[in-house]
């Protein structure tokens, strides 16, 4: 090794120490103990980088930065339900024994009403909607209003108590658990969607058979059976053209508990770091998730 | 103390300066911590080997800010955020230092982003190389080199504005170009 070479590896050297002990500096700084200009040129370089650091070191902090973050983590925790597996049960079944709202079926009217009059212009707004599927919205409604009347009617709590249903929001917070475990993973996984949603079909698995325009162009990243409660969904991965990871997660309607609008009125809602857009379409209940920071779902619509 | 609450107090500082260093300023920068942390609140759970925590998160942190930068062209290269980082470097009794936290972050800001980052996290003393490199996902040897002439970057801007480089640094420079390795 020479003085140059010696340099160039002792420029990376920090100068509280804390490499002292390296061995990949251990020569270059045996160098400079032996060769005295080595070592001037070394605490000259040293004291630069102090000095430098310290002044780095001087600026402030934003003020109650420590206790924004201390709140952040909290409410992080404190909006996710964090039942065990073991557990999840107990929670849907504490869930289901909620007594419906009163106005619970002059909500799905009204919710119908709007559905058929939206109907008339989804022909110019999403041409790809195929006169079947237009129709099995308002069959879907009536399907709701089916199930709202024999909610909603005089009966004994154990009715209401035997909905398994799966909520929406157990639906999220159960993915995002499974997600965010260390041995996630996907069923197959390839950039085509149309290979993704074949392959879903094949195992009997429901899909999303009309995306979202934003979502269209945007890469697949693989898909992945989604089993909640007993009640199999599934799951598509996309990567959006700004970089961002959205899930695409799909349950048969009778599957999941709770009321939906179409797509161009989907439902927001944001839990922890996960934002999500929920809608129905035809007998599939559609929930958008992500959480990569900054990405709008609303973008994607 | 809470785990989460002793992993704040030991980083949270760094990633800050770290955050100003890559933003330049100050709200941006404290956006970019808490999103790191939000992010380990998420994922940490999934770091088996806990001693690589401190590196999570400046990784994290780093990832964040490209991903952030890419998606939007507010991390442009812009002079330091007066507004926000208003009273924010030397205090008052340190008037005497004629280098401080606000100069430090012009100088490294003067650079490209190339020699700038590796050089923060380099005086952040937090990192060895090595570590600066996982962080930045480059090689080591990239990351010495990038160093090695960031540091010579850095040492020509001082000097080229004698006023605002502290007295011993200047002393230090002529010495070392006496010796023909300024």
């Amino acid at each position: 090794m020479d003085k140059e070479q010696a340099r160039f590896i002792l420029r990376s050297f920090r100068p509280d120490g804390a490499d002292a002990n390296d061995p990949d500096f251990a020569e270059a700084l045996k160098l400079a103990v032996e060769n005295r200009e080595l070592g001037e040129w070394l605490a000259g370089e040293r004291a630069f980088d102090a000095e430098f650091a310290q002044a780095l070191a001087s600026v402030k902090l934003a003020e109650n930065l420590r206790e924004d973050i201390l709140a952040c983590f909290a409410a992080e925790r404190g909006d996710f339900p964090q039942a065990e597996d073991a557990n999840d049960a107990a929670w849907i079944g504490a869930i289901a024994t909620i007594q419906p709202p009163a106005d619970l079926r002059a909500s799905i009217l009204a919710a119908m009403d709007r559905t058929v009059t939206s109907d008339i212009t989804p022909v110019i707004a999403h041409p790809k909607i195929s006169i079947f599927r237009r129709l099995a919205i308002p069959l879907a409604a009536a399907a709701g209003i089916a199930i709202a009347f024999l909610v909603t009617r005089p009966a004994a709590p154990t009715t209401v108590a035997q909905d398994s249903r799966v909520p929406m929001n157990v639906v999220l917070a159960s993915f995002a658990k499974k997600f965010e475990a260390p041995d996630f993973s996907l069923d197959k996984m390839s950039p085509d969607h149309s290979l993704l949603v074949q392959n879903l079909s094949e195992r009997g698995l429901p899909y999303c058979e009309s995306l979202p325009a934003g979502l269209i162009e945007a890469t697949g990243l693989g898909c992945r059976e989604l089993v909640i409660d007993g009640k199999r969904g599934s799951v598509v991965c996309f990567k959006t053209s700004s970089g961002g990871v959205v899930h695409m997660i799909v349950f048969r309607r009778e599957d999941v508990r709770g009321d939906f609008p179409e797509m161009k009125s989907a439902i927001a809602a944001q839990t922890g770091t996960w934002e999500s857009k929920s809608w129905v379409q035809g007998d599939k209940v559609i929930l958008l998730a992500s959480n990569t920071a900054g990405l709008d779902l609303s973008t994607l619509f | 103390m809470s785990e989460f609450a002793e992993l704040v107090d030991a980083h949270y500082q760094a990633l800050f300066r770290f955050g100003m260093s890559l933003t330049r300023s100050a709200d941006r920068a404290s956006d970019l911590v808490q999103e790191t942390f939000c992010i380990w609140a998420a994922k940490g759970d999934q770091l088996r080997d806990r001693s690589k925590a401190k590196t999570w998160l400046f990784t994290t942190l780093h990832r964040e800010f490209l991903s952030q930068r890419r998606r939007s062209s507010k991390f442009s290269d812009e002079p330091l955020d007066e507004a926000t980082t208003a009273g924010m470097f030397a205090p008052e009794e340190d008037a005497e230092r004629q280098m401080d936290g606000h100069r430090a972050l012009e100088l490294l800001g003067e650079l490209e982003e190339t020699y700038r980052t590796p050089l923060t996290l380099f005086y952040l003393q937090q990192h060895s190389y090595k570590e600066i490199a996982e962080i930045l996902d480059a090689p080591i040897g990239t990351v010495m080199s990038r160093l090695s002439r960031g540091k010579e970057m850095l040492r020509r801007r001082m000097t080229s504005e004698p006023s605002s480089a502290p007295k011993n640094i200047l002393h230090l420079e002529r010495e070392g170009e006496q010796h023909g390795h300024g």
